[in-house]
């Protein structure tokens, strides 16, 4: 076995100029259909945040109906007009569905206080205010929050412990807006947000300026960062959490309930079918539609521009690497004839090969993705575009998935090579 | 040990079926030097491959050491290839970047087997060759007499009990062919295996237990007490003019004369170029 280990990694070591171009061909075609893939994504998500409702892409947003009634008499009805957990595993069972993020509001008073005295020592300001929280799910605001062992405590968090706490961007937006020069309060810029990130708050969980429910909760909130995902003029908390102030002080099912939940589809044809039938079923549905035709139109020209340059740099790339791979293979026939005549089988030295190029294919890849999280940043620093973000979105499917082309090209430009090889080269000594 | 029955190769070039080989019936034993000789292009290395599997024949039966060699997806034959046969080319076919060592162990490596024991028998071998001093030089760099001790050495270095030679001496000058064709022969009484040769030397005619003639694709067996007289007979008139050349054994003691059986006007000629 160690033998034709030894044998194979020989192969790998053959021929080195081309397997350097083959090699440098991966790393290029990978970090350049990446970068292409990061600016259409930081594209599509400048669009999304400048011109659209939050409703990213193959994403559908569904709200149940208001509820029929009479005055302070609401009539609950299977209708839509309460999005159950019942309903979620309806919707989970569709054909399309990915996912499902739900969102639940706190259905209890709630007030927080705000000591300021520590951003701002000469004013010792301690503010108190009524809230509404919401409760989120991690995988829709995870990117908002600072630090991984804020994330950790998000994840994990368990009554007793400091309750994390997000701040919509829209809250603070009111905040400084409305609030604060009605007030006499500092306004929050961006370098005060950085500055607040980890500071303390206590919130009263049952009890608000107009109500105090018995045994109402103290709890400790850590500001753990700031979301432009939940636009709502409510504290964010874990999904958790809410569920676990709702069943204690409301009971009866509150803790099964929803204000509103994201679809998650696997493709735009589901986006129209999933859509159609939760309409049916009586809720509010929203889509990534509600962007203007024309900003619609220019984002798919921008991102058709950027497949095609992808597609040209792939190609070329295929191109480049096919040749080398087949000029390499077929210079070598007397030596793999040689082989096959002291007792090599045709598969042995077809296995060679492939693991060769996809070796190399492998670590070109690798070191291309490498080069993406490492340098886009640099990049985009040195490009400054006006109002425009390169963001590199960590996604371990997209790392994957080019780390798996990137092996498969080489392997597969191979493939003409390889048959010539089979079929002719080696039948003769 | 080998065995051909009613062997066919028929091949398809330009559209057009050519029959290589017809009904190939061998039987080769244990410690038996068989030659074969034969016009260039009449199948002589064609039926060479489809011994050492590198070929499937299109009819016939192949059996080897009792058992029948399945072609089906080339395991087997390269299985009997790397352990039970070794291969002699006129062209050596050694790697020529690699050293000696390297290109004799390759066939061990192939097996997966090249540890302390393949090292010590090609030490050996590399010994009764007479090539010990250029273990760790290049391939490339050696005589073609050296080179060919070396492919030599590579074929023993499985101790496989078939060896198959394909001119092995053609591309080298008489003093070295001897003492190459020596080396094959002591093979054979040594160490009892078979060897089957192509070649168009005379003296390697004389000395094989056994002779064939292929004629188009058709091997026939040359009584060894009536060799000259035959290959006389074969002769065309134009052949015939070119006797007065002809050449003698070169082992002592028995000149043989085999008239217009060599030179390169010859039908059966010493010629280089593969079939």
């Amino acid at each position: 076995m160690f033998q034709r280990i030894f044998l194979t990694f020989k192969e790998v070591f053959s021929q080195r100029f081309i397997s350097i171009i083959v090699f440098f061909s991966i790393i290029v075609a990978v970090f350049c259909v990446g970068a292409f893939q990061i600016v259409g994504n930081s594209f599509n998500y400048y669009i999304h945040d400048k011109f659209a409702t939050s409703i990213p892409p193959n994403f559908i947003k569904v709200t149940p109906k208001p509820a029929g009634g009479l005055g302070l008499i609401q009539l609950k009805k299977d209708d839509g007009s309460v999005l159950s957990d019942a309903f979620l595993a309806k919707i989970q069972g569709l054909p399309g569905v990915r996912e499902i993020h739900p969102y639940m509001s706190v259905q209890i008073p709630v007030q927080a206080l705000i000591d300021l005295s520590k951003l701002f020592p000469l004013l010792n300001i301690r503010y108190r205010t009524d809230l509404v929280c919401v409760g989120a799910p991690y995988s829709m605001i995870k990117n908002d929050i600072q630090g991984k062992e804020f994330q950790k405590k998000w994840l994990n968090w368990k009554p007793g412990q400091p309750l994390p706490i997000l701040v919509p961007n829209v809250l603070l937006d009111a905040y400084n807006q409305s609030m604060a020069d009605a007030n006499g309060l500092p306004k929050i810029t961006k370098d005060l947000q950085k500055m607040m990130i980890g500071a303390h708050a206590q919130i009263f969980f049952g009890q608000s300026s107009f109500k105090t429910i018995p045994g109402f909760m103290v709890e400790t909130g850590e500001l753990v960062g700031f979301t432009d995902n939940v636009p709502s003029l409510a504290l964010i908390i874990p999904l958790g959490a809410a569920r676990f102030y709702n069943g204690k002080f409301r009971g009866q099912d509150s803790d099964k309930e929803y204000i509103y939940c994201f679809i998650e589809v696997k493709d735009h044809d589901s986006v129209i079918t999933v859509s159609d039938k939760v309409k049916k079923w009586g809720f509010v549905v929203e889509t990534e539609k509600s962007l203007s035709l024309e900003i619609q139109n220019l984002r798919n020209n921008v991102n058709m521009v950027i497949a095609a340059l992808q597609w040209v740099i792939l190609g070329m790339s295929i191109i480049a690497i096919a040749f080398s791979t087949v000029i390499a293979t077929l210079n070598r026939t007397e030596y793999y004839r040689i082989l096959r005549v002291l007792g090599a089988s045709k598969a042995f030295i077809t296995f060679t090969i492939i693991i060769k190029y996809a070796l190399i294919g492998w670590l070109g890849a690798t070191l291309g993705m490498f080069l993406i999280g490492n340098l886009i940043d640099e990049i985009a620093k040195v490009a400054k575009f006006s109002g425009f973000e390169l963001k590199l979105i960590t996604d371990k499917g997209m790392v994957a998935q080019y780390i798996l082309s990137g092996t498969l090209i080489p392997v597969f430009s191979t493939i003409p090579a390889l048959l010539k090889l089979y079929f002719k080269g080696l039948n003769r000594d | 040990m080998l065995k051909l029955e009613g062997v066919d190769k028929v091949y398809k070039i330009a559209g057009k079926t050519k029959q290589i080989l017809q009904r190939v019936d061998l039987d080769l034993k244990e410690g038996e030097i068989a030659a074969v000789t034969g016009k260039s292009g009449c199948g002589k290395t064609t039926m060479l491959n489809i011994i050492a599997g590198l070929t499937p024949p299109s009819h016939g039966k192949l059996y080897f050491m009792g058992k029948r060699i399945v072609y089906f997806l080339d395991l087997m034959p390269s299985w009997i290839r790397n352990r039970k046969i070794g291969f002699i080319f006129q062209t050596f076919k050694l790697i020529n970047e690699e050293t000696v060592a390297s290109n004799i162990l390759l066939p061990a490596r192939i097996r997966g087997h090249a540890g302390k024991n393949e090292r010590m028998r090609m030490d050996s071998l590399l010994e009764r060759l007479g090539i010990a001093e250029y273990k760790n030089m290049r391939a490339g760099l050696l005589s073609g007499g050296q080179k060919q001790r070396v492919a030599i050495a590579r074929a023993l270095i499985n101790n496989p009990p078939l060896i198959l030679a394909d001119e092995p001496t053609a591309n080298l000058d008489k003093a070295t062919s001897l003492e190459i064709f020596h080396i094959l022969e002591t093979l054979a009484v040594d160490e009892k295996k078979a060897i089957l040769i192509v070649t168009h030397k005379d003296y390697m005619l004389q000395r094989a237990e056994r002779v064939f003639d292929m004629i188009d694709g058709k091997l026939i067996p040359i009584p060894k007490d009536d060799l000259i007289g035959y290959f006389d007979r074969m002769m065309t008139p134009i052949v015939r003019m070119g006797e007065k050349s002809g050449e003698t054994t070169p082992h002592p003691g028995k000149p043989v004369k085999v008239a217009g059986h060599s030179g390169k006007k010859a039908g059966h000629s010493a010629e280089k170029g593969e079939e």
